[in-house]
C-alpha cells in the first residue's frame, strides 16, 4: 500500500469530514431507494459501544498463582511416585494397604518378570489412588528412617 | 475534530482511545453502513457486517500503522468484512458470486426496507450483470463519493485500471438504460 504524506492525509481527512452524511443519506434513500428502520443508527451505535468501550474487562488469573498450583501438584505426584515405586519400600509392605501390597508381592513372586511389570504398575497406579495421604506420609517417614538413616549408620 | 493526525494520536493513546472511538463511530457509522449495504444488499446482513467492522476497527486500532489514511483504512476493513460475509454465504450455498447477486436481487425486492421504484430496481439489475470488481469500483465512486486514489488504496488496484473500469460501467449503464427507454 502506498505511503500517504501527512499533508495529503490532513487534506483528505478535512475534505472527508466535510462530506455530509445527509448527502450520502439522500443518495442512498432517495436515488438508490434503500432505507433503514427508524432510529436504527442510534440503536446500532449503542450496540457497538456495548461490545467495545463499555465492555468490562474479563478477570485475569495470575500466572504466578497458576504456577504455584502446578508446583504443588507436581510435588504430590513425585512424593507418591517415590513412595510406591522405590524397591526399598518392599521392606515396609506392612504399612501399605492390602490392595497395593498384593500387587507388589505379585511383582516379587514373579521375580521381576518384565512382561508383567506394565500391567502391575497400572494396578499400582490405580490402587495408589486409594491410599490416604497420612499413610503415604508415614510410608515416606519410615523409608527415610529405615533405609536412608540405617544405611548411613551402618556404613559408618 | 481539527485534523486527522491529531485524531489518530487520540485513537492510539490508551487513555483517550474510548472517547475518540465514540467520535469515530459518529463520523463513520452511517457512511460505512451504506458502503456495506450495497455489497451485502439486505439490512439485516448489513447490520451484522457493520457491527463486525467496528469491532475489528476497535481491536485493530493499536496496530494502525498509518500507512494509509484513517478514512481509507476504515473503508478497507468494511469492504473486507463484507467480502468475508459474501464468501461465507457462497461456501454455505455452494453457488457462484453472480448467483448470489441474483439471489440478493430477488431478496431486495422482498426487503421491507427497500423503497426503490422500478427504475432503481432496474439499475440494480443492470449492475448485477457486471463483474464483481467492476461493480465495487462503480459503487465506491458513484454512491460512496470516494476519490479514485482512495479506491486504489482500498482495493489495492492500480488507479488506471480503476478509472477505465469505472467508465466502462458508466457506458454499460447508459447503453442499457437507453434500451429500456426504447422498449417502454
Amino acid at each position: 500500500m502506498k505511503k500517504v504524506n501527512k499533508d495529503t492525509a490532513r487534506n483528505n481527512f478535512n475534505s472527508n469530514e466535510n462530506l455530509e452524511v445527509k448527502k450520502l443519506h439522500k443518495i442512498h434513500t432517495e436515488d438508490l431507494g434503500i432505507d433503514v428502520p427508524e432510529g436504527y443508527f442510534s440503536i446500532s451505535k449503542n450496540d457497538i459501544l456495548e461490545k467495545t468501550v463499555n465492555q468490562k474487562p474479563i478477570g485475569v488469573v495470575s500466572i504466578f498463582r497458576k504456577k504455584i498450583v502446578w508446583m504443588v501438584a507436581a510435588s504430590i505426584l513425585l512424593l507418591v511416585s517415590i513412595s510406591v515405586f522405590t524397591p526399598n519400600n518392599f521392606l515396609s509392605l506392612k504399612k501399605i494397604p492390602e490392595i497395593v501390597s498384593d500387587s507388589v508381592i505379585k511383582l516379587k513372586n514373579d521375580k521381576l518378570n518384565f512382561e508383567n511389570i506394565t500391567s502391575i504398575q497400572n494396578d499400582i497406579l490405580i490402587t495408589s489412588l486409594f491410599v490416604d495421604d497420612d499413610e503415604v506420609e508415614e510410608l515416606v517417614d519410615n523409608y527415610i528412617i529405615e533405609e536412608l538413616i540405617y544405611d548411613e549408620v551402618l556404613s559408618n | 475534530m481539527k485534523n486527522e493526525i491529531e485524531f489518530i494520536k487520540k485513537l492510539l493513546n490508551t487513555k483517550q482511545r474510548d472517547k475518540a472511538f465514540k467520535e469515530l463511530l459518529n463520523l463513520y457509522q452511517e457512511r460505512l453502513y451504506w458502503h456495506i449495504r450495497k455489497i451485502v444488499l439486505t439490512h439485516e446482513d448489513a447490520n451484522d457486517v457493520m457491527q463486525n467492522t467496528f469491532l475489528r476497527v476497535y481491536k485493530s486500532l493499536p496496530n494502525f500503522k498509518q500507512k494509509s489514511s484513517l478514512h481509507t483504512w476504515m473503508y478497507r476493513i468494511a469492504y473486507n468484512e463484507s467480502l468475508r460475509f459474501i464468501e461465507k454465504n457462497k461456501k454455505r450455498l455452494n453457488i457462484s458470486f453472480s448467483e448470489i447477486e441474483n439471489t440478493y436481487l430477488n431478496s431486495l425486492e422482498g426487503d421491507s426496507f427497500f423503497n426503490g421504484d422500478e427504475v432503481q430496481l432496474k439499475l440494480q439489475s443492470i449492475l448485477s450483470e457486471i463483474p464483481e470488481k467492476q461493480l465495487r469500483i462503480f459503487q465506491m465512486k458513484y454512491y460512496d463519493d470516494l476519490k479514485f486514489s482512495e479506491i486504489e488504496e482500498i482495493l489495492s488496484i492500480k488507479i488506471g485500471t480503476i478509472k477505465s473500469s469505472y467508465y466502462k460501467t458508466v457506458k454499460h449503464i447508459e447503453k442499457n438504460i437507453v434500451q429500456i427507454e426504447l422498449l417502454s
